[in-house]
């Protein structure tokens, strides 16, 4: 078990070594318009693909041989966030997901001061209610900044701009 | 025009109050966001990206020019206070400098940073002023092969040079260059490796890859800790220095400039190993070694002239050649080719009214950042107070925003947050980020150099090492892949002397943030 947790890595390593071996199995569907007087649109992906696919092979040879790079500086800081690491990654990516899909639902306010909450939240804030109008505050001067100053047009939502 | 003749010109330019608000704008973010852990020079031009949709460009350039010159700046600061280095140039910095600050000599630190900056950067951006039209004139000449090659060379140094391990930095390099590939290709217009899907057409924006991979990532990789609260040595006053002080200081700020400027001028990135360099060479040439490791002034006073006179350097291949060399110059590469200006020999030609006023305004940039550091270093400070989780909260919501307005799409959010997830990744293993950022975007130029050289030679790949230039370069290229063993060998040995020298293995390596250079 020990051996493994100290090679984490290999996952990401593995998908490397398949993001290579897609780019080479892929280039041949590229396109070729004709009449093409030197090397086409194919031959720099096969570089990329092959680089790609002998990096990760190196380095999954590293990693097996001596472990991760990966300094474990953690040590025995007191826990002050909430729950496992995995469930606040995984809790934070859900907030962006529900601010992407309220955008265009509620406006850019709304999905922003859920975006801040949230993440601030699974970060270890602990006050719910400051920590809500902080961030609305957020959410509001922002949108008040790149809407009437620097003019970038955000989704107003069902309540127009005035919130 | 010459440099002299083109730096008074860029002076009545910048001279204007918009220019001079803007350069004062840009290195107050700068420098507000150098001193905040977590958020470097790069990702704060990136989430900046959007004002370029309504200021002019040279406007937005001076302010981001600013920003990087800022950054550098504050990274000092939290450096020497915290332990925590902003930046990664100001790793070497943290290793002195919070030992002085702890001593209660945190003044003298602040001050011999700041002023060191000054130093460095108004000499390095006078050199810069004068080499850029003589490095111009050259690369004029110079063939899509060279290009291909100088390239080549980028690659090579950004991917080997950086990070934890050389395989490591290559594989950075390696998913940019995928990254790169993706959308239609610009010489016979084919679509690749697009999964079918229509909004990839035109590319994965290099905005949403910087910002998903800086921002993103570290928000992310923040939640994975465990969190705990930071300790700040406490500062009374203003920075300032004795008399001392500044004879110990002055030596290392001249030598530090001297070792940084070529480092970031030569198409080879990265603002650590300038400074490493300029550590050990401080160190060497000191009465005082044992001193090293404990709070020598001159070990904070020559990697910082060193990192600042870096930032400048790199800003001669940048607006000469169009070839970036850190992370921070990509994203200002970028802001140049939203106004449809391609950086590159013909730029100081074509617009130089812009090139000489961003010049000048470097110069201003830099009278103003020893103004707001000296006396106000007390404000900077407070803003390390600000909660963790707002903070990140607040990153986490600007940097979906830019991914949002790129195309108005929320697309834009779900790649970011695939290449945030990357990043987190990334972080964790301790994989540099540039070389990833630095094959997305020269990727793409290599490509086109490459088949340009062999459209014109008709398939015959000896073109490629044809000039005497880019024979030169490959030389160097072969050269430099050596390097790095020797250069990490110094590294641990050194590590292990300073280590050894202050008897506290534990309390002395700084906590080693990876931020955007």
């Amino acid at each position: 078990m020990r051996w493994f947790r100290n090679r984490g890595e290999l996952g990401v390593a593995g998908l490397l070594l398949a993001a290579g071996i897609y780019v080479l199995l892929d280039t041949p569907t590229i396109r070729i318009t004709p009449g093409q007087l030197a090397i086409g649109p194919r031959f720099f992906p096969y570089m990329v693909g092959a680089f790609l696919t002998l990096v990760a092979a190196g380095l999954i040879v590293g990693v097996v041989r001596s472990g991760s790079a990966r300094p474990d500086t953690d040590g025995e800081a007191p826990a002050e966030r909430p729950g496992p690491a995995a469930v606040r990654v995984a809790g934070i990516v859900a907030v962006a997901v529900v601010h992407a899909l309220l955008l265009n639902l509620t406006g850019y306010v709304i999905a922003a001061t859920v975006l801040f909450w949230g993440a601030a939240t699974l970060l270890g804030a602990r006050r719910p209610v400051r920590d809500g109008i902080i961030a609305l505050a957020v959410a509001s001067a922002t949108y008040a900044l790149f809407v009437w100053v620097l003019q970038v047009p955000l989704p107003n939502g069902p309540f127009g701009g005035d919130v | 025009m010459t440099g002299l003749e083109g730096l008074l010109h860029g002076f009545t330019e910048a001279w204007t109050w918009t220019n001079l608000m803007y350069a004062f704008l840009g290195v107050f973010v700068g420098t507000l966001v150098g001193v905040l852990p977590g958020i470097g020079p790069a990702l704060t031009v990136a989430l900046l990206l959007p004002m370029t949709y309504t200021l002019d460009a040279s406007a937005s350039l001076i302010m981001f020019a600013g920003i990087y010159y800022g950054a550098m700046y504050g990274g000092s600061t939290t450096s020497i206070l915290l332990n925590t280095p902003g930046e990664s140039g100001s790793i070497i910095t943290a290793i002195d400098g919070n030992k002085m600050a702890r001593a209660g000599r945190g003044a003298a630190a602040l001050a011999t940073a700041a002023i060191g900056s000054f130093v460095a950067g108004t000499i390095a951006t006078t050199v810069l002023a004068f080499a850029a039209p003589t490095v111009a004139a050259l690369a004029v000449k110079l063939g899509p092969a060279d290009y291909f090659a100088l390239m080549i060379l980028a690659f090579i140094t950004v991917g080997s040079l950086l990070g934890s391990s050389m395989v490591r930095g290559f594989a950075s390099m390696g998913v940019g260059l995928l990254i790169g590939l993706v959308g239609v290709e610009q010489v016979s217009g084919q679509t690749r490796f697009t999964l079918g899907l229509p909004q990839l057409n035109d590319g994965i924006e290099i905005v949403v890859v910087i910002v998903g991979l800086f921002a993103i990532g570290e928000v992310l990789y923040t939640a994975t800790r465990k969190g705990g609260r930071v300790r700040i040595t406490p500062i009374r006053g203003r920075a300032w220095m004795t008399r001392d002080e500044f004879r110990r200081s002055w030596k290392p700020w001249l030598r530090g400039t001297a070792i940084g400027f070529p480092f970031g001028a030569v198409p080879a990135g990265g603002s650590e190993i300038p400074t490493f360099i300029s550590y050990t060479l401080e160190r060497r040439l000191s009465k005082r070694k044992e001193e090293f490791g404990k709070g020598a002034i001159e070990g904070v006073a020559g990697p910082e002239a060193a990192n600042n006179a870096n930032a400048a350097g790199v800003l001669v291949p940048l607006l000469t050649l169009g070839i970036p060399t850190s992370a921070t110059a990509a994203v200002i590469l970028v802001a140049f080719q939203q106004y449809g200006l391609q950086p590159g020999p013909q730029l100081l030609d074509t617009e130089p009214d812009l090139v000489w006023s961003l010049i000048a305004s470097l110069f201003i940039g830099n009278l103003l950042l020893l103004v707001l550091n000296l006396p106000l270093v007390g404000m900077w400070v407070r803003l390390l107070h600000i909660p963790q989780p707002y903070l990140y909260a607040g990153i986490l919501t600007f940097a979906l925003l830019g991914a949002y307005t790129v195309n108005n799409a929320t697309f834009d959010i779900f790649l970011m947050l695939i290449v945030g997830a990357l990043g987190m990744a990334m972080r964790w293993f301790g994989w540099p980020l540039a070389p990833l950022v630095i094959g997305a975007i020269l990727g793409p130029n290599a490509e086109v150099y490459l088949r340009r050289a062999l459209q014109i030679s008709t398939g015959d790949p000896t073109v490629l090492v044809e000039s005497p230039f880019s024979i030169t370069v490959y030389v160097i290229v072969i050269l430099l892949l050596g390097v790095p063993f020797l250069l990490h060998r110094w590294e641990k040995r050194t590590a292990a002397a300073i280590t050894a020298a202050s008897g506290s293995p534990e309390d002395e390596s700084p906590a080693v943030a990876q931020k955007s250079e």
